[in-house]
């Protein structure tokens, strides 16, 4: 169905755009351990201003119905970080497609976040969508309100009425790890058709002309069929990647059997990615799944990991210092797990910490463990009060970025290999 | 300050209406100086529905509660004291102000019993029998520090009437003493009776009476608002405030419509709290000079206003009601976005009433709000008259 006729024309077409495009830059600043590497990814444009750098590998933040959760933009500033680009998971602001149009100036300023780039992603992180709704027309989204089913039509119409800074295009990333080999095939053609139709549309729109474009990279656990998807994505003129199509939409712990059989396939992925171009990986990764998709040359991923962990009441505990200051845990000693399952998280609803006035971290910045002590949070969360998942979503996002932070610092002293887990 | 010094509190009535009983002053507690009249947001388990305490004092609330019940129960007197009160364990440095625990035994609990003694319970949690006394509530309420405690009382429902209410009238004043002297921390913590006496004006009157011979920091009113008929409850408040010594502040329980809150400071009370303004935003409701309005309404589907023009709120500075429209109900930042809103729009209808007691314009305060409410003039016949009986004509 790619003819080479067809590419040519594609080619030419796409070459114009690529010289037109004020869209997103990325740059590698340094090597890291095997494929890790320090980026630089520069002038995302919010209407007509461009913000920028963000050094990658970077978390972006996750929202849901267009909030970070818990947090409004005032209690947002309180995490003391820069700005930072949003994930707008498309599921969970389907609903808000006919109001955005007629508002007209994005989706960001919509829902009070307008000083923050905004990404949409086809599907969220932490919302499992149910396997066998895509078909050869378009995709389903689950929202609150139930299965949308949008085709690339209705998606252009969507990003063109959000403007996002960039976003994920329509892709079939529906591929179980059960997979057959025909939906897998599916998945990727399908994805490649969408690709090469939204690109029509996306290079004609006025609206578009700053937003950037993120092809997926589809095929789910097969290495022939992800083989051929990067292969044809990296012939379009996109300006990243998503390596979609694990299917461990989910906060539940599913997602760590299928880590380990997903690990080899991500690397030889990405090693098909050309290296000046950013790459997404979304999930409700934990710490050391982050680190083992960095070694495999990701940049990019959202924090999905800190509300989940949020929501059932955890508080994340990853070391946020390097060396021996006071509280904080040795890297290079690695982290011991708190227990089985949760191995970066302390467990606030249990009654240990009925009488613990210590912080939940100590020596910890953030507004959270300055301020409120464990004993508290815990009797918040005793009671069902909102004010827990506030102060809760306040500490996790500010750890789980902290530890981006010194893993962007690690790797520019080129001492990525002292953080083991 | 005209309060002996034995109290921890001072109240200054800076200005006084020349036409009704309104006057603002200044309430000073160990946490914080208050300006009255004051709207008190209820924090009932030692948090404000969502709120960190440092956006409460940037909305210039100063003054919150909490609800001696819900603490004695979780996370306990035991907890707080450890804790050194509840200002450390929820880190708000302003002030607060706990009630007794009595009402919500009525209110909440099936099978509470009162005698002489207190208030006999089953706990909803381990299902043990508990007795309330007036020294129990007292321990609990000096565990949990507040600035301002209050008795514990017989509460009776306000549509009773016959012997019972002037048993619990004079069974509240034994109580009151039993609380007096049980009380630890009187240098900190300053405790106020409970006016009861039902919708009874000689009963009120006698409570009063005999409040006045004990020496206390102030009043609170009790009994009332709690669906009595609203002359009933206009009158009841008019007589109190009557009665009650005007160098000491009053405070009349469970008050916090708009219009009933415009209304009493006519009649001369200086502190109100309410659960309505926080528990209505969380049902998607927005505080408006009108009334209210149901985010949830799908007339604000595609309207890219704020929820108030007027008003100078972190919600309403960067949201607008389309948004609001659809998260209401379903996320919690809606809940904070809309208290963040109510909790304003309270404190600014307290500052309105203030500022215009103080250059003697409240009358014509009080006339263009409630033409605000009721464009129609449709004012409803128990405003007229409580207003009228302190010289201020609707019509």
């Amino acid at each position: 169905m790619f003819t080479f006729g067809s590419l040519l024309i594609l080619r030419r077409k796409y070459l114009r755009k690529q010289l037109l495009a004020r869209t997103m830059k990325f740059s590698v600043l340094q090597q890291g351990p095997d494929e890790s590497r320090l980026g630089n990814l520069s002038e995302l444009w919010k209407d007509s201003e461009k913000i920028g750098d963000f050094q990658t590998p970077l978390c972006l933040l996750y929202s849901r119905a267009g909030s970070i959760p818990h947090l409004t933009n005032e209690v947002l500033q309180y995490l003391n970080k820069p700005i930072i680009p949003v994930v707008f998971p498309l599921p969970s602001i389907v609903g808000l497609i006919e109001p955005a149009k007629k508002y007209g100036h994005g989706i960001g300023k919509f829902v009070g976040l307008e000083e923050y780039p905004v990404y949409i992603s086809v599907q969220d992180p932490v919302e499992p969508a149910p396997s066998g709704y895509n078909d050869k027309s378009g995709i389903s989204v689950w929202s609150t309100g139930g299965r949308v089913r949008l085709n690339v039509d209705q998606f252009m119409a969507a990003v063109e009425s959000f403007r996002p800074a960039f976003y994920q295009v329509l892709c079939d990333s529906d591929t179980p790890q059960d997979s057959s080999r025909k939906r897998l095939t599916h998945s990727v053609e399908r994805s490649l058709v969408h690709l090469d139709k939204c690109l029509e549309k996306h290079l004609r729109s006025d609206k578009l002309k700053n937003t950037a474009v993120f092809g997926s990279v589809v095929g789910g656990f097969s290495p022939d069929a992800r083989k051929k998807s990067a292969m044809q994505t990296v012939l379009r003129p996109v300006d990243g990647f998503v390596i979609d199509g694990f299917h461990w939409n989910n906060s539940d712990l599913g997602l760590l059997n299928t880590f380990e059989q997903m690990l080899p396939i991500l690397k030889e992925t990405v090693t098909l990615l050309p290296s000046d171009k950013p790459r997404v990986l979304h999930g409700v990764l934990p710490p050391d799944m982050i680190l083992e998709a960095i070694k495999c040359g990701i940049d990019l991923f959202d924090a999905s990991y800190a509300f989940a962990v949020t929501e059932r009441g955890g508080a994340l505990m990853v070391p946020v210092s390097i060396g021996n200051s006071p509280g904080n845990i040795l890297i290079k000693d690695g982290l011991k797990p708190l227990n089985s399952h949760f191995k970066y998280e302390i467990d606030l609803k249990n009654e240990i910490y009925r009488e613990d006035f210590s912080p939940i971290l100590e020596g910890c910045a953030c507004y959270t463990c300055r301020q409120f002590s464990k004993a508290y949070i815990h009797h918040l969360l005793n009671t069902s009060e909102m004010l827990a998942f506030v102060l809760l979503m306040l500490h996790n996002l500010h750890n789980f970025l902290s530890f981006f932070s010194i893993i962007r610092e690690l790797i520019s002293k080129g001492e990525l290999d002292k953080l083991q887990f | 300050m005209s309060a002996t010094s034995k109290h921890a509190l001072g109240f200054r009535v800076i200005a006084e209406c020349s036409k009704t009983k309104g006057r603002t002053g200044v309430l000073s507690l160990p946490h914080a100086d208050v300006e009255t009249p004051v709207f008190m947001p209820v924090g009932t388990q030692g948090t404000l529905k969502g709120l960190l305490p440092d956006q409460l004092e940037k909305l210039n609330c100063h003054l919150i509660l909490g609800n001696t019940y819900h603490l004695g129960m979780r996370p306990g007197p035991e907890v707080l004291e450890k804790a050194g009160g509840l200002h450390n364990f929820m880190n708000w440095k302003k002030a607060l102000l706990t009630d007794s625990g009595g009402f919500q035994m009525v209110s909440l609990l099936e099978l509470s019993e009162v005698n002489e003694e207190g208030v006999k319970f089953v706990s909803p949690y381990d299902e043990r029998e508990i007795l309330l006394s007036p020294e129990k509530s007292i321990e609990i309420q000096n565990a949990i520090g507040a600035d301002i405690i209050m008795q514990l009382d017989d509460v009776v429902s306000s549509t009773v009437s016959g012997p019972r209410v002037e048993e619990a009238m004079h069974r509240t004043i034994r109580w009151l003493d039993r609380c007096i002297k049980s009380h630890q921390k009187p240098q900190k913590q300053n405790i106020f009776p409970i006016v009861q006496g039902g919708l009874d004006s000689e009963l009120r009157k006698k409570c009063v009476e005999e409040l006045v011979k004990r020496d206390v920091p102030g009043f609170a009113i009790g009994g009332l608002s709690g669906g009595e008929a609203k002359d009933m409850f206009w009158s009841m408040v008019h007589i109190t405030t009557d009665f009650l010594p005007p160098k000491k502040p009053r405070y009349l329980m469970g008050v916090g419509f708009a219009v009933d809150l415009v209304v009493c400071c006519a009649l001369g009370c200086d502190m109100f709290d309410c659960v309505f303004p926080t528990r209505t935003a969380r049902f998607g409701c927005a505080l408006v000079d009108s009334g209210q309005i149901n985010l949830k309404n799908r007339i604000f589907a595609e309207d890219f206003r704020p929820i108030d023009e007027q008003c100078t709120c972190t919600t309403c500075k960067r949201y607008h009601r389309a948004y609001l429209h659809s998260i209401v109900t379903k996320e919690t930042v809606a809940c904070h976005l809309v208290t963040v809103h109510n909790i304003a729009y309270q404190m600014s209808l307290m500052k309105s009433i203030r500022d215009s007691i103080k250059s003697d314009k409240f009358p014509v305060f009080v006339q263009e709000f409630m033409l605000k409410v009721y464009p129609k003039k449709d004012y409803p016949k128990w405003v007229t008259d409580a207003l009228a009986a302190v010289n201020i004509n609707l019509q």
